[in-house]
């Protein structure tokens, strides 16, 4: 990782949150799962085990990683932080909190935190999620800009994704060619999902044995990091031609996708955005799928996390504001031809919103 | 996430031993006065999860409810519409789903359990504190079931001896897919990649040391890197929940065969596993393998204090660097313990 400028200005941000909240150590978890926040302070993209960040005010970052294969990979690639290898993490972070003496702490996401650190903690371990939410949400313009290249690349390995996805390969070889491109890029990560088939189909997955088949509907969400910032992409392809069913039923995605986004700007609600894509469903007699029965969000915040605040759902109130990034994906299940996917990566601007993912909203096909 | 092939097969793994493991398991909290068992599983902690039922979440979290007799609950924050890929790779027909694990197991247990009972978690310390501060509600006794864990699975089994061959045969031909005069490491690290996802690994993770001479760390690579004439690869590959790692070193114009005098060394300690003499001469070593919930456990090591049973007949996975001629080499790969007579061996010689 060369995030070192970046890494800095995030730790100072935070360190600046803190003084604010008047919270003397923060506790920043992750694990390969859910990343970010561990990443904002310590500049950490963890892979394996699980670690933890102490953070004070003044800047002062303590890393503590589980997986020894973990710790040559820390120190090489953070910079002025301490790095520590804790077999027991959360007792060890607990007794690291007890030798700092009557301190206000907080951790964040403190649901995530190892139980032993709750259970061995000196005192109330404050819950500290909101206040590195606020920080994870509201990027600076550089964080802004790693997520437009992400973004970029996004819609680069898209195109090696459609070449890839031909009739009779299986779902994982597709993904092991888009991946492999990926890393020929130098992109460390992806958070990518697939499926194919028609109405069997109700939701994207890790890549199974299915062989792709001529009328498949070929739907993904496929996400690059760079420096960590996730920008994501969802297209739906059919192998072989499209039926006419199908690009009926595509056309209520491309309406929708773009409704949501024409309701992306300054202080507008996550909601609106939501709203907006749902009501072009409901103007076709299709509510009923954008239920949770049959969808799980309308889009979601990008960064540090591929899969973070705010939740573009019809009952999140957070206000938009410039520098927030998320995808607008009116994702959903359609009976006639099964799960469809269309999203692109945005960033709210002072006066609307930047779509930053450019490949065609299209039903791609084999003629395309 | 995993990206990569997660499925169950009955064929490596039949549904007989998950029965058998899951009954050793059964052996084992009884010998510990557990009634119920708790797993929790995430995807960078799987491993606990998996060899009691084979599933493997590629995102979320869920925890896995093992009683005294009768069938295993699986709880799941994945989406319901999740539920037939859960149960096409689960040996586990009581799927439930909630977005908060923690209440929905801490009522699956207040359901099932007399007042009075013992639940163990296995790596209770680590658990996510939601999900542990749900299970205090419980009101059972909350102990930690690690020990009792390590027991069941201490003796291997041959479907799990099986799938750890197989890991290493992909993590071989992986870092034998790449071109060793090649010059940009992004170039490498994408074959080697692309070789194992394609073989089927269920993840590949490839970290580099572009020159080691000058840094013998290994790292993800994040943009361009030029190698230089003596650099590294490790490839860590997860097959159906069995994670190994290879590493290999190329060093170009290698006319003293430094990496084979290298390779020499570290099958002559691989053959004395469990005894550390020879690993300890080198300049530094790992030696890791399943134990718990993460994947790949440090054991013992050159910087590990507080060093763990190396199983005698077991599967581990080794690291090293040894300094031959001047030249820091790095080796790796997934070995067999020695025991019953055998001496210690790799399932797949790291030779390129």
């Amino acid at each position: 990782m060369k995030t070192t400028t970046l890494g800095k200005e995030r730790r100072t941000k935070l360190a600046a949150a803190m003084t604010a909240n008047s919270i003397e150590v923060l506790v920043a978890y992750g694990n390969a799962w859910q990343g970010d926040y561990l990443m904002y302070a310590s500049d950490f993209p963890i892979l394996e085990g699980h670690g933890m960040a102490v953070l004070t005010q003044d800047g002062t970052c303590r890393l503590y990683l589980d997986s020894a294969s973990e710790i040559d990979r820390a120190t090489a690639e953070t910079t002025g932080i301490e790095v520590r290898f804790s077999r027991q993490i959360g007792r060890d972070v607990a007794a690291d909190l007890k030798a700092r003496g009557k301190v206000r702490m907080a951790a964040a996401p403190l649901g995530f935190v190892p139980f032993a650190l709750i259970e061995n903690a000196p005192g109330t371990i404050e819950d500290g999620t909101p206040m590195v939410d606020l920080c994870l949400m509201h990027k600076t313009p550089a964080e802004v800009d790693r997520v437009r290249k992400a973004a970029q690349t996004a819609d680069e390995a898209y195109v090696i994704f459609r070449q890839a996805a031909q009739e009779g390969r299986k779902q994982f070889e597709v993904v092991a060619e888009t991946e492999s491109w990926l890393r020929s890029r130098g992109v460390a990560d992806n958070f990518m999902l697939i499926g194919s088939g028609g109405t069997d189909i109700y939701s994207v997955t890790p890549p199974s044995n299915r062989k792709l088949a001529k009328g498949d509907n070929v739907i993904t969400e496929l996400t690059p990091s760079i420096e960590g910032y996730y920008a994501q992409i969802c297209r739906t392809l059919v192998v072989g031609k499209a039926s006419d069913a199908q690009k009926r039923a595509y056309d209520i995605y491309i309406e929708a996708l773009e409704a949501g986004i024409a309701a992306v700007k300054p202080g507008a609600r996550a909601s609106d955005v939501a709203k907006a894509e749902n009501d072009v469903f409901r103007k076709y007699d299709m509510g009923e799928y954008v239920t949770s029965a049959y969808t799980r969000v309308r889009g979601h915040g990008l960064g540090l996390f591929a899969d973070s605040k705010p939740h573009i759902l019809e009952d999140v109130q957070i206000e938009l504001r410039p520098g927030m990034t998320f995808v607008v994906h009116p994702n959903t299940y359609n009976p006639n031809v099964g799960y469809m996917m269309l999203g692109d990566s945005v960033t709210v601007t002072e006066t609307g919103c930047e779509v930053f993912t450019t490949t065609p909203r299209v039903l791609f096909d084999g003629a395309a | 996430m995993r990206r990569g092939l997660i499925e169950w097969s009955k064929t490596e793994l039949p549904e007989s031993v998950f029965d058998a493991r899951i009954a050793a398991m059964r052996t084992a909290m009884a010998a510990s006065n557990i009634d119920t068992l708790v797993a929790y599983t995430n995807f960078t902690r799987p491993s606990a999860v998996s060899w009691l039922c084979s599933f493997i979440p590629y995102w979320s979290e869920c925890a896995l409810v093992v009683p005294k007799s009768g069938p295993l609950s699986m709880v799941s924050a994945v989406s319901p519409r999740g539920k037939p890929w859960i149960q096409s790779t689960t040996y586990s027909d009581n799927l439930l789903f909630s977005p908060k694990i923690g209440p929905e197991t801490a009522r699956v247990l207040k359901e099932a359990l007399p007042s009075g009972a013992t639940v163990g978690v296995v790596e209770l310390d680590q658990i996510p504190a939601a999900v542990g501060l749900a299970l205090k509600t419980v009101g059972a006794k909350l102990v930690d079931a690690t020990d009792a864990f390590v027991t069941a699975r201490a003796g291997g089994d041959a479907a799990g001896s099986a799938l750890a061959r197989i890991a290493a045969g992909f993590a071989h031909d992986a870092l034998a897919a790449f071109d060793p005069s090649a010059t940009d490491a992004t170039a490498v690290v994408a074959a080697v990649d692309l070789e194992a996802r394609r073989l089927g690994a269920e993840e590949s993770y490839v970290a580099i040391a572009v020159n080691v001479r000058k840094d013998r760390r290994l790292v993800r690579l994040e943009g361009p890197a030029t190698l230089a004439d003596e650099f590294a690869v490790r490839a860590t590959i997860a097959y159906k929940g069995t994670w190994v790692r290879m590493v290999r070193t190329v060093v170009r114009n290698d006319t003293q065969g430094l990496v084979a005098k290298a390779t020499e060394q570290f099958a002559a300690a691989v053959a004395e596993l469990p005894k550390l003499e020879k690993f300890a001469a080198m300049d530094s070593y790992l030696i890791e393998t399943a134990r718990t919930a993460q994947p790949l456990d440090a054991v013992a090591g050159s910087a590990i204090t507080q060093a763990q049973t190396i199983p005698a007949g077991g599967l581990v996975t080794v690291q090293a660097v040894t300094v031959v001629d001047g030249t820091p080499i790095l080796l790796g790969a997934p070995a067999g313990v020695s025991g019953a007579g055998k001496p210690g061996a790799f399932l797949v010689a790291p030779t390129f």
